[in-house]
């Protein structure tokens, strides 16, 4: 890390924290917050509870060290974003159909030559489903058979956890892990945003069964258009560094499943196979705990002939003040050797496609509160940490996004619903020495450090 | 942005307007059906069936667990909470229940928290002729 950035971090977060006391010390009488969730309550009122509006906000200053320059964006240099303004809207449509919908909106505050976004604001309907409670509709004895639903639209993918609890006051940190960012496809802040999160158009069965005083057992299965590629390669995004010098080689980085996905308002597949996906979670009572498996099966080419197979475990352990939880993805991704879909310059030897992969990436994260104050205990702080791995198991000579990577993280809830979080990070490239010298020379280095000030508020 | 091109996105301008339609337009009374929702969490089934066993079977009467709201989806609760206010009297079991959807405020809810189920019984019975007598 250079001594601008050192010193940015080290002095940076005491002095903002100081800037933030002021407000705490009134913190349970100023509550912005509040406001905005009563004009969501009055909205409620006037359609007769029937349409119920709730979201939050979010903004983050974010600047990396170690990161190669490309020639249309400069992530070592700070960007500033509204990162996510979130509206949900559910609606009552019946006692047994609901319609929800979530808007997402994105505001770059950074230069073009910075973020490589094209336009400043991306907004987008993130999902957009109808839910049909169908053993409520039957009128179904719960109890003796379980409760089942269906939902259909533009649906959030039952991979994992994370990914249908993405919004950053549900995680303790803004970063994503691996396992939601290089194989279950959670976009991530928007360079340029087809989706938050990963949705897809299909349908999806919902059924829970309680097994008296021991638990609930859930399972999910969806049929979805599923990720996909119109390229010979499922990994197709090409980068163009930027070293000093005349050549600018276009490299292929490899950077996961999330090239997959389809553009939000986009309801075709590419080809005539569905993805299936399922989700088996349960729940015990005795402790507080919520553990589960996950598996997705399609094809992701034009031609219907090339697998791409996902298997996952997460868990996670949920007390008042403190928390564990961890992920395990695995990615099978079938493709054919020897294509260099790249036609500009660039090192042959990292863009040519070496067949099959296995893709594997994990994390585990812990956050403890040691300190809460205020009325009722509202406000508090708490101190968070991850450890990520992703083997990309390509075997390509160098592929920059097999790494790992520790996170440390601080929030503080200062105001009612409104917090402030920190978190920096060290990754490590794996094989490093095995970089091609334009990566090397555009600025790429082993470790990469990120620093990120972020302010988030929910109604 | 894709979202604000008309021609693109004539269908979901549509579904939406027409959505809003429905909910503006349409009567609550006739959409809901159900009389009471007991609501409770983890292993209190049991409560939850002695006071549904004791209330009269005439009442259209539905349950929901709040421990269920640890395997939904981000939006899940602010679902639960919109589904639940419809429903003539929200009947909250237990403590938990009330934690996990966070105090939300129904204006048509009852605490039966009570150690005496009968007491509890009671209280209930109580609401629903006061919400017959407005």
């Amino acid at each position: 890390m250079n001594n601008v950035n050192f010193l940015r971090s080290v002095l940076g977060v005491p002095l903002l924290l100081c800037a933030f006391i002021p407000a705490s010390t009134h913190a349970d009488e100023i509550d912005p917050m509040g406001k905005v969730g009563q004009w969501a309550q009055d909205i409620s009122e006037l359609t007769g509870r029937r349409l119920n509006v709730s979201g939050y906000i979010n903004a983050h200053y974010m600047n990396h060290d170690g990161m190669p320059v490309f020639t249309d964006k400069n992530l070592n240099k700070s960007l500033f974003q509204m990162r996510e303004l979130s509206l949900f809207a559910d609606m009552v449509i019946t006692d047994n159909l609901l319609f929800s919908t979530e808007l997402e909106v994105s505001y770059d505050l950074s230069s073009k030559s910075t973020s490589g976004r094209k336009d400043r604001l991306e907004a987008l309907l993130n999902y957009y489903y109808l839910d049909y409670d169908i053993s409520s509709s039957f009128g179904w004895d719960t109890d003796k058979y379980g409760e089942l639903g269906l939902r259909g639209g533009r649906i959030l993918v039952p991979f994992l956890a994370y990914n249908e609890n993405k919004p950053n006051f549900k995680q303790n940190l803004m970063s994503q892990p691996f396992t939601a960012w290089q194989i279950a496809p959670v976009n991530t802040v928007p360079d340029h945003a087809t989706q938050f999160g990963w949705t897809d158009t299909g349908v999806q069965a919902n059924y829970h069964y309680i097994f008296g005083t021991t638990g609930i057992l859930d399972a999910k299965l969806a049929v979805i258009n599923g990720l996909s590629s119109d390229e010979e390669v499922f990994d197709h995004d090409t980068v163009q560094l930027d070293p000093p010098g005349a050549m600018n080689p276009t490299v292929r980085p490899r950077s996961g499943m999330g090239e997959g996905h389809s553009e939000w308002d986009d309801f075709k597949d590419n080809n005539d196979n569905k993805a299936f996906v399922a989700k088996l979670s349960f729940v015990p009572f005795a402790l507080p705990i919520d553990v589960g498996v996950s598996w997705y099966k399609g094809k992701w080419d034009n031609n219907d002939d090339k697998d791409l197979t996902m298997y996952g475990v997460h868990m996670s352990y949920t007390k008042k003040d403190w928390s564990i939880k961890g992920e395990y993805a695995i990615a099978d991704v079938e493709q054919e050797a020897g294509i260099n879909i790249v036609t500009e310059p660039g090192p042959a030897a990292v863009n040519t496609s070496t067949g099959d992969y296995h893709m594997k990436a994990w994390y585990l994260e812990g956050a403890y509160i040691p300190f809460r104050y205020g009325v009722g205990n509202k406000h508090y702080l708490k101190l968070i940490a991850r450890y990520d791995d992703v083997d990309t198991n390509d075997k390509a000579t160098f592929t920059p996004f097999d790494r790992s990577r520790v996170t440390l993280g601080a929030e503080w809830e200062f105001l009612n619903n409104v917090r402030l979080r920190y978190e920096t990070q060290r990754s490590t490239i794996d094989s490093f020495d095995l970089a091609p010298a334009p990566y090397v020379a555009a600025g790429g280095k082993e470790h990469i450090y990120m620093n990120m000030i972020s302010l988030i508020a929910e109604f | 942005m894709a979202i604000f091109n008309i021609e693109k996105n004539k269908l979901f301008k549509r579904l939406i307007a027409g959505l809003l339609l429905a909910v503006f337009t349409t009567n609550p009374c006739v959409a809901s059906a159900t009389d009471i929702y007991l609501v409770y969490s983890g292993a209190n089934r049991d409560i939850k069936n002695q006071i549904q066993d004791a209330l009269s079977s005439e009442l259209d009467i539905k349950s929901y667990n709040t421990s269920l709201l640890v395997i939904a989806d981000y939006s899940g609760k602010q679902k639960v909470i919109a589904k639940l206010s419809q429903a003539g009297l929200v009947v909250m079991l237990d403590e938990n229940s009330i934690q996990d959807l966070d105090n939300s405020a129904f204006e048509n809810v009852v605490h039966a928290i009570d150690d005496d189920i009968m007491s509890n019984i009671d209280l209930i019975i109580s609401h629903l002729y006061s919400n017959k007598d407005r």
